[in-house]
């Protein structure tokens, strides 16, 4: 008899969603989908508001990413005032920027993931968390801990706070960086690093237990898409927009993201309030593609710095084109944090960082501007149109969740297919429904409430309603 | 998170005996009380060595912060009770159980000193200092109960750092904490 299957909500993850798993007759799975149940808004209310205060009022949608909108937004306010910032300001932006990505990787590998990377998907619940990492390898625990706090020091010493910092601002930043605080930062640098390679170390070992979960985590081809720089590598403040396939062939390059609309379709879908962007020559869905640490490995032809160089080899002789396993976005992020960790450490050893002038000044010269960044998750774009007192009229932001919503859909259809079976629910299969979500780490509700202290709750229906099983976890 | 720290500790290195942590959500009415206390405290604190820090929500980092503390002293709203009810109430983090949270982001004072003692084997004396609020609505103001209460907990707090630590304070400059 065909049920419907529904996980609500998701543990684990940035922000409210559940899933819904449809079965047949012979209880196999066909279809999945991935419903994300919060309105965000913020394109709505910022409507009216002077466009000088949307870094700041935009980093409030996420307390995980706020550098991340904070860094967008003012790109898309330098390209209102029509400015070209100041070189030592870019560079103090690309720092920050960095730093947000090594605090959310950490948080996003060790505190969230860790517990089913460490105990295995099978294991007990109650033990399936950051305390249970604690009790089982200490040394893990620590180091997560330290190297998401890293990453937040940076920030606040740069910013001033670890949450919704206001530093950066049309222009440039508010104040330069002073000699006390890159030394500060820069005798952080070792240890960070030789957390992040032992890290490293231990997961290459550890994902050998995990290969049938590599082989079935959103395990499939797709296009791959990001910014990429003039030399190559992942453009993580800027460069142009880029598409490979899944044998790496380059299928667009030199991108402007200021052109988004010309090759970027959103589909709005009735289930849920994430859009799903769409690369538009190939059109909805077929020109799903994915987003984020993985993409960025894959779209490049190296990191561009001496260690991580060294990873990125190793990681892309996984497979001979793109690696397409999902399951790999845990270790993409692991060789991001180290990439982020030397890349801090070479614009910090520039003389120029410490210059003083950061800040260019302009009034209103365009009525639109758009910028776009590499998130932790992925690509983000901003883009606003203002009147001419400068007062935002329409606003549109593609987040990097949601670039990655079709391939997640899909990932979520392949596990469940691969895993859930029957009549009845089990734990562990449930997890690994969740932990492919997981492993693109989305972000969803752009908030830091509650995430992973709910329950779950998972009904087994027939088509006449009719409860067939049922799985509370508390 | 704003941190304030005094003495010989470098940036990676959180080496303060005595850690006050208010915390809540400052745009929320009454839930803001430990934000703001901790904020007055940090003023009153000058130069004495004590770090205080002002969060939304206890996360796993502070787990750090605690590593070498002697005491630690929690700031936070609470909803039990009746508005403007001021608790104090000694904690234990030994051991973590099953009634660990799952994750991650808004930890218990108590989950927190666990986290601390597993991960660092810290074993501070700690407080929870607790108002009640009325309401929790968007706003910066507090209720009549609650702003009433303000002084006696900055003077609790004050008074136990005298009694355990021997510390000296000034008198309380009301018009900064009313």
């Amino acid at each position: 008899m065909a049920r419907t299957i529904i996980i609500d909500p998701v543990t684990r993850l940035e922000g409210h969603a559940k899933i819904t798993l449809q079965t047949n007759d012979r209880g196999e799975v066909e279809s999945a989908r991935f419903h994300v149940t919060q309105l965000r808004g913020f394109e709505k209310f910022c409507e009216g508001r002077p466009f000088y205060e949307m870094p700041t009022l935009m980093s409030r949608i996420c307390g995980i990413c706020p550098v991340s909108h904070l860094i967008t937004s003012a790109k898309a306010c330098d390209a209102i005032l029509a400015v070209r910032i100041p070189p030592t300001a870019a560079k103090l932006r690309r720092i920050l920027n960095l730093a947000q990505i090594i605090q959310s990787h950490a948080l996003s590998f060790f505190y969230l993931s860790s517990p089913d990377l460490l105990l295995g998907m099978e294991a007990d619940p109650a033990e399936r968390n950051l305390f249970g990492v604690v009790r089982a390898n200490p040394e893990l625990g620590r180091g997560g801990v330290r190297l998401r706090q890293f990453g937040q020091q940076v920030i606040e010493l740069l910013g001033e706070k670890r949450i919704h910092p206001g530093w950066v601002i049309p222009g440039g930043v508010s104040e330069a960086l002073s000699a006390e605080k890159r030394d500060r930062i820069l005798a952080m640098i070792p240890e960070a690093l030789a957390i992040t390679q032992n890290t490293l170390a231990w997961f290459k070992i550890r994902f050998e237990s995990f290969r049938e979960e590599v082989r079935t985590f959103a395990n499939f081809p797709s296009l791959f898409m990001g910014l990429v720089t003039g030399n190559d590598r992942p453009g993580y403040y800027d460069g142009k927009i880029r598409f490979t396939d899944s044998t790496g062939r380059i299928v667009a390059d030199n991108l402007d993201p200021a052109n988004y609309p010309e090759f970027m379709g959103e589909e709005v879908e009735q289930a849920t309030y994430v859009k799903s962007p769409y690369y538009k020559p190939m059109g909805y869905p077929n020109g799903m593609y994915r987003v984020g640490p993985l993409a960025r490995l894959n779209l490049s032809k190296r990191c561009g710095t001496p260690l991580a160089d060294q990873e990125w080899t190793e990681f892309r002789s996984l497979e001979r084109g793109a690696v397409l396993s999902s399951f790999h976005y845990h270790y993409a992020r692991l060789i991001e944090i180290l990439h982020g960790i030397e890349r801090i450490h070479a614009l910090l050893d520039d003389p120029e960082i410490l210059d003083t002038h950061v800040r260019a000044s302009a009034s209103l010269n365009n009525l639109e501007g758009i910028g776009a960044s590499e998130a932790p998750r992925g690509t983000l774009i901003h883009h606003y149109r203002v009147n001419e007192q400068g007062l935002i009229t329409w606003a549109n932001l593609i987040i990097a969740t949601g670039h990655n919503n079709l391939a997640m859909n899909r990932g979520i259809l392949q596990v469940a297919r691969h895993y859930v079976h029957g009549d009845k629910l089990t734990d562990g299969m449930l997890n690994r429904v969740e932990a492919v979500i997981r492993a693109f780490d989305p972000c969803l509700s752009c908030s830091t409430h509650a995430a992973g202290q709910m329950a779950i709750h998972v009904r087994l229906v027939n088509t006449a309603g009719e409860l067939m099983d049922e799985v509370r976890r508390s | 998170m704003n941190r304030h720290e005094i003495g010989d500790c470098s940036a990676d290195t959180h080496c303060s005996s005595i850690v006050v942590i208010g915390y809540g959500n400052p745009l929320r009415s009454d839930d803001g009380i430990g934000w703001r206390i901790a904020g007055v405290l940090r003023g009153r604190f000058d130069s004495s060595g004590i770090e205080v820090i002002q969060c939304h929500e206890l996360t796993p980092e502070m787990a750090e912060n605690m590593r070498r503390a002697a005491l630690v002293i929690f700031i936070d709203a609470a909803t039990d009770g009746f508005p403007g009810e001021v608790r104090q109430r000694r904690l234990s983090g030994s051991g973590m159980n099953d009634s660990s949270p799952a994750l991650s982001h808004g930890l218990t004072p108590e989950a927190l000193l666990a986290l601390a003692a597993h991960l660092y084997g810290a074993s501070p004396d700690a407080h929870l200092f607790t108002v009640c609020g009325r309401s929790f609505c968007h706003g910066e103001n507090f209720s009549p109960e609650v702003a009433r209460a303000f002084p006696s907990v900055v003077a609790a707090i004050e008074g136990l750092l005298v009694e355990q630590q021997g510390l000296a304070f000034p008198p309380p400059e009301i018009s900064r904490i009313a």
